[in-house]
């Protein structure tokens, strides 16, 4: 098999669209299921009367007034934040894993390989031990602890693999030896939970439920910049997954380099981690299946993994609360549900061809 | 004009494998071999020449510039690697590879402009890789690989040329073409310098060759300097017999079976 590849924009265009489906499919789903037209009349409806106010069109002002009050909060307060929530999240992990697999040259690596996931474990776990949630911080205790957990379990492994020019190897392994430290952590913090148990337990297998627009909020920034580094290194990524030697002698500044695209990939990654908690093979199994469909080059793999995270696990959070509704299942446990088999049947398909 | 300087230039791993005092020049237009010894350091000359490995002692100039302080992308543009052993796990076509090599010319945000395309259909050409394109450069044999590290070299547009062994995979045909190719290079204007295994290819094809041994630089000349019984017997513990070659002249080296020979 020679390496026949799809067009960079076929692809993307193809994916942008899907996601816009999966978006309406999202919104529309559901215990009270609404019709297309009418979740687009009320996306439309805030900006139309927004502009009938300033414009002075009473028409204008009262746009979507036929539909239910509560279909509008349901599409406007619940599902769509919840859905762009999802796509934000599989987005980040899709780049933070395409970038981790780059910097590595290892396939196998995702975004939780330097312990950002075991850190962040161990600071929501935390968080929620010490009732730190019920206090000033509110709602926002739990992802700010998980995410100062993500960060600081990578200053943890960045300074130990630091003596020694930092390996590729020497990262790695610091990282193994970082999360089975901070595993053992979360072990003990569980093993203390007592009435948190569950709490403790739901949040390290993710979901979405319950997300809102402060949570968009708070992990975009992240996602545009970090995103943007990586798009920024783009050429530079391909050099160094043939080899960081290799990277040097076609130009690449490979330690700055190097450090620029982990700390992007790890802070989007902890930004993801900590809005939803523990979701797994998203950021392993999309970079792959795009690099089959579209090949290895990061200026094409980097915007389709984008998208075709954020459609994946959109849809993995569709499932995850329509399967067994009202009862509302784990996303992690959809995603290591469809993502294992399916990985499985991409290294068969390589192994073959 | 010296292009590339090495000047008292030390090294060591950790303290294990040394090059001392090496100083060298290359000048502009050069095509020099280094030759030596398994062991002998001649692939760690290259990597202290192309920046790569900083030396404990001594400078490494490129016209005149220290290479640790040029810009990274300056210095790609300027000097090109193919190095050994280059493999990845990514499905990389050939083309993907050698268009790798526009990597130092091209900005941020732009996209491969005409004169890029040129530049690798060149390579391609040269390389006689046209017809391997879509290849993938992980399923390639050693030799067809090592062509596409060439292409990704000379899709760079260096002044100088590094080469690490680069006949190494080739079978007898592809490795006079290899030579062939560094030659017309080098005609063309472009300063080569290779490491090589090969003494009778280096004697054939090299302007100058310089012969290491145990981190230290043996001798430097013209083939017909360097290329000698005592020479040889001194570098490389082989008992040999010099011949001319019978159409161009210049030296080739004969093995003498049953006479020891011994790598020390």
């Amino acid at each position: 098999m020679a390496g026949k590849k799809a067009s960079g924009t076929g692809v993307c265009l193809t994916l942008a669209l899907l996601l816009l489906f999966v978006l309406i499919a999202c919104v529309g789903i559901g215990s009270v299921a609404i019709p297309v037209a009418d979740i687009l009349k009320i996306m439309a409806a805030p900006p139309v009367r927004a502009l009938g106010r300033v414009l002075a069109r009473p028409a204008w002002q009262n746009f979507g007034g036929d539909i239910p009050g509560t279909w509008a909060v349901i599409v406007l307060r619940l599902r769509l934040p919840r859905t762009i929530a999802a796509m934000l999240v599989g987005a980040s992990l899709s780049l933070a894993g395409s970038t981790m697999q780059g910097l590595f040259k290892n396939p196998l690596a995702d975004p939780y390989i330097l312990g950002v996931s075991s850190g962040a474990a161990v600071g929501a776990a935390a968080a929620m031990l010490t009732g730190l949630a019920w206090n000033a911080l509110g709602a926002f205790a739990i992802p700010l602890a998980a995410f100062a957990g993500g960060i600081g379990s990578l200053v943890l492994v960045y300074s130990l693999a630091g003596s020694g020019g930092r390996s590729t190897a020497g990262m790695l392994l610091a990282g193994v030896a970082v999360s089975t430290f901070l595993g053992a952590i979360l072990s003990l913090l569980i093993f203390f939970s007592g009435q948190q148990l569950q709490q403790v337990v739901f949040w390290m297998m993710g979901g979405f439920s319950g997300r809102n627009w402060l949570h968009v909020a708070g992990i975009l920034p992240f996602l545009l910049a970090g995103g943007s580094v990586m798009l920024w290194h783009a050429r530079e990524l391909d050099a160094l997954a043939v080899g960081e030697e290799q990277a040097y002698y076609l130009g690449v500044d490979v330690e700055r380099v190097k450090g620029r695209l982990l700390w992007a990939a790890a802070l989007v990654t902890a930004a993801a981690v900590s809005i939803c908690g523990l979701i797994g093979f998203v950021g392993l199994v999309v970079p792959h299946a795009v690099r089959l469909i579209g090949g290895p080059v990061h200026r094409r793999l980097l915007p389709a993994a984008a998208l075709a995270g954020a459609v994946f696990l959109a849809l993995a959070d569709l499932l995850a609360r329509v399967l067994l509704a009202p009862l509302e299942l784990p996303v992690g446990m959809i995603t290591a549900l469809v993502g294992g088999p399916f990985f499985l049947y991409l290294l068969r398909r390589r192994r073959v061809a | 004009m010296e292009v590339l300087t090495l000047d008292k230039v030390s090294f060591s791993y950790n303290g294990a494998f040394a090059m001392t005092d090496i100083s060298l020049g290359v000048k502009a237009g050069d095509f020099t071999g280094i030759i030596g010894p398994n062991g002998s350091g001649k692939s760690t000359l290259l990597k202290l020449m192309a920046g790569y490995l900083r030396p404990d002692s001594g400078r490494v100039l490129l016209a005149g510039q220290p290479v640790r302080k040029l810009e990274r992308r300056e210095m790609a543009r300027r000097v090109a690697v193919v190095s050994q052993g280059v493999q990845t796990g990514f499905a990389f076509t050939v083309e993907e590879m050698v268009r790798l090599g526009r990597l130092p010319h091209l900005g941020r945000w732009s996209s491969e402009g005409p004169g890029d395309a040129r530049a690798v259909e060149r390579a391609l050409a040269l390389t006689q890789l046209e017809g391997y394109r879509t290849r993938l450069f992980s399923r390639l044999s050693g030799g067809e690989a090592q062509r596409v590290l060439v292409a990704q070299a000379l899709a760079q547009e260096p002044e100088i040329l590094l080469l690490d062994e680069p006949t190494t995979y080739l079978d007898m045909a592809f490795q006079q073409e290899m030579f062939t190719l560094m030659a017309q290079l080098n005609r063309e204007g472009i300063t080569v310098v290779a490491v090589l295994h090969d003494v009778n290819m280096a004697a054939l094809y090299c302007k100058e060759l310089v012969a290491i041994k145990a981190g230290k630089i043996f001798t430097i000349g013209t083939p017909d300097q360097v290329i000698t019984r005592e020479n040889i017997l001194a570098v490389y513990g082989c008992s040999v017999e010099i011949s001319k070659h019978p159409l161009v002249g210049r030296p080739q080296v004969t093995l003498l079976p049953g006479l020891p020979c011994s790598a020390d």
